[in-house]
């Protein structure tokens, strides 16, 4: 029975004390682990507004400023982060009224932002592999300082999110009585949108452009199935986010597949079984009050016959 | 749609007690030549009223006359011409005076959030920013769910309730704000008759307790019965005055465009009207 434990535990510590590749493994966890933090409460706020799609926009319109300040050798971070600004902006303005033919145009705009990313970046000679780290990113290629970038501005988004906690959830919630009760309804949105950003930034060397809206979305849209609480879904979102990372990283280690990758299958694993299992909206709770209806229905027609009406 | 009036002192013979009473306080809000245009289209042009510090005010018009756009338009939240002073200040300095119950389409009923988290909306600009609610802010929270018969689903997600169980914890919203004015866009449309009833009757104690309330309406009998000031409206003030002096067939059609039908049922007295929209 000892071995038995003795065996498990090697075989989880085992990714983390490699030789080979240890200390990267090491390194990713605490990123993902942030990333799983920053994501479930920003996220919480993405699911529930419903602005899900425009965070895909984003994320894709940010790619040709990352590739800008790739080609001049300008900092990574800093190239992301102006081109999130600019976008951001442009999306919460354009987002305000949003109709369908926005939508479109969101739509349009931002994957014709993204096809120039990539032709910019198709200049240079080897772009196959760049491509590859921008779009899926480099989840064992984390340094420690990526890590002290990642935690300080993750830091810095909690806490301001926190300090503007009660007015983000009323204009979530509520933007019209937001707007009566005088809250700057369209700063708030302009400032949440500026979080959302920053968190794209900060997660895209590890997680890359196309997976990062896993990262902050599919905890979240799971957390939505378990629980009716605002600020349960963030802890609740953090902590799959967090259980998806550990578990696609033993993924990635045993099975030899791509880090970030796994992560996201696995939390879409999550969402899967949430959407069957949820206590509310449960595939399965569903069936059961069906045919527990059914029944009521065929026993209501059994009992006490009622006086009869013929013509 | 028909609205069917039944009003005893019709035509303007039994002048009631209210109206002289009313205009004999100061005016606490004073609207002055208030426009409000969606770009283009102007959906209210050169209200101007004046209004006492309590009293009960029916706002009534045909859909879209600008009713919702005058209540907007008092909160400053949609563009506007013209201004309003609320005991000689301006809006900006007193808009913690006004509480306001929007019309019930415009919220997401499927957030998470619960009936008390709700209330306590009504709280957050006297709490401040970044504070948390204190002691005397969940007081005040129990108290108005207590006010409009809401204590026991303090728990529930805002989703989870009736129609008319929303619109009282949206009236308990607006009590919590504690502000001297009460506006609410259509509280008693789509709302079940008991939930109809006990906002009627904490409106009628607000009232009695010195607030002003301006309520817009579809609702001709229930105006008829409560307001004591009754404004119409049809993308401007068509008349303005104690319902004795509002409900007579000429105003009414006027207010409608023409599409009222007056029928009397020969006891001149007490004539029945019939709206037909």
């Amino acid at each position: 029975m000892a071995d038995f434990f003795n065996n498990i535990w090697n075989w989880l510590a085992e990714p983390f004390n490699s030789l080979y590749a240890g200390s990267l493994i090491r390194n990713a966890f605490w990123e993902l682990l942030i990333i799983s933090v920053i994501g479930g409460v920003v996220g919480t706020y993405i699911v529930l507004r419903g602005l899900v799609f425009i965070v895909d926009a984003l994320t894709h319109a940010i790619f040709p400023g990352v590739v800008i300040a790739f080609l001049i050798g300008a900092n990574f971070f800093l190239g992301a982060f102006i081109s999130a600004l600019a976008v951001a902006l442009i999306i919460a303005l354009v987002a305000r009224n949003r109709r369908v033919s926005e939508d479109s145009s969101i739509g349009v705009i931002f994957t014709g932002a993204f096809a120039l990313g990539v032709v910019l970046l198709s200049s240079q000679r080897s772009y196959g592999r760049s491509l590859e780290g921008f779009l899926f990113g480099d989840i064992l290629g984390i340094t420690s300082l990526d890590l002290w970038v990642t935690g300080i501005v993750g830091l810095l988004i909690l806490g301001a999110i926190f300090l503007t906690r009660k007015e983000l959830l009323f204009s979530s919630f509520d933007a019209v009585m937001a707007r009566a009760v005088g809250l700057p309804v369209v700063r708030l949105d302009l400032f949440l949108y500026l979080l959302i950003a920053a968190t794209v930034v900060v997660s895209l060397p590890a997680v890359g452009n196309i997976l990062v809206l896993a990262f902050l979305v599919t905890p979240s849209a799971t957390a939505r199935l378990f629980t009716n609480r605002f600020y349960l879904m963030m802890p609740v979102a953090a902590g799959l986010g967090m259980l998806s990372s550990l578990a696609g990283l033993y993924f990635g280690y045993y099975a030899n597949v791509a880090g970030s990758a796994g992560v996201v299958v696995v939390a879409t694993l999550f969402f899967i079984a949430g959407l069957l299992v949820s206590p509310q909206y449960g595939l399965f709770v569903r069936l059961n009050q069906w045919r527990r209806w059914k029944q009521q229905l065929r026993q209501a027609s059994l009992d006490q016959p009622q006086v009869e009406g013929r013509a | 749609m028909i609205d069917l009036v039944l009003t005893g002192k019709f035509g303007g013979t039994g002048m009631t007690e209210t109206g002289p009473q009313a205009a004999a306080q100061p005016p606490l809000l004073k609207i002055e030549n208030l426009s409000v245009a969606y770009g283009p289209v102007l959906a209210l042009q050169n209200v101007s009223l004046e209004l006492p510090g309590s009293g009960f005010v029916g706002l009534i018009g045909p859909n879209g006359a600008g009713k919702s756009s005058l209540l907007k338009g008092l909160l400053g939240m949609v563009p506007t011409g013209g201004r309003v002073f609320l005991a000689g200040k301006s809006l900006a300095q007193s808009r913690q005076r006004i509480s306001y119950v929007p019309q019930r389409s415009e919220v997401k009923w499927d957030f998470p959030i619960t009936v008390e988290e709700v209330v306590m909306m009504g709280r957050y600009r006297h709490i401040g920013w970044i504070k948390f609610p204190g002691k005397i802010d969940r007081e005040i929270v129990a108290e108005t769910l207590e006010q409009v018969g809401m204590s026991g689903f303090r728990h529930r997600q805002i989703g989870q309730l009736s129609g008319g169980q929303q619109q009282r914890v949206f009236v308990a919203r607006a009590l919590a704000q504690q502000g001297d004015i009460i506006l609410l866009d259509e509280p008693l449309t789509g709302v079940d008759t008991t939930s109809q009833e006990v906002i009627i009757n904490l409106l009628e104690k607000l009232r009695d307790a010195g607030k002003l309330i301006i309520m817009a309406t579809h609702d001709l009998n229930a105006a008829a019965r409560e307001c004591d000031l009754i404004g119409c409206i049809n993308h401007r003030l068509v008349a303005f005055g104690p319902p004795s002096q509002v409900f007579k067939p000429e105003i009414l059609a006027e207010t409608y465009g023409g599409r009222v039908l007056t029928v009397d049922s020969g006891n001149s007295s007490s004539g029945k009207t019939l709206i037909i929209q």
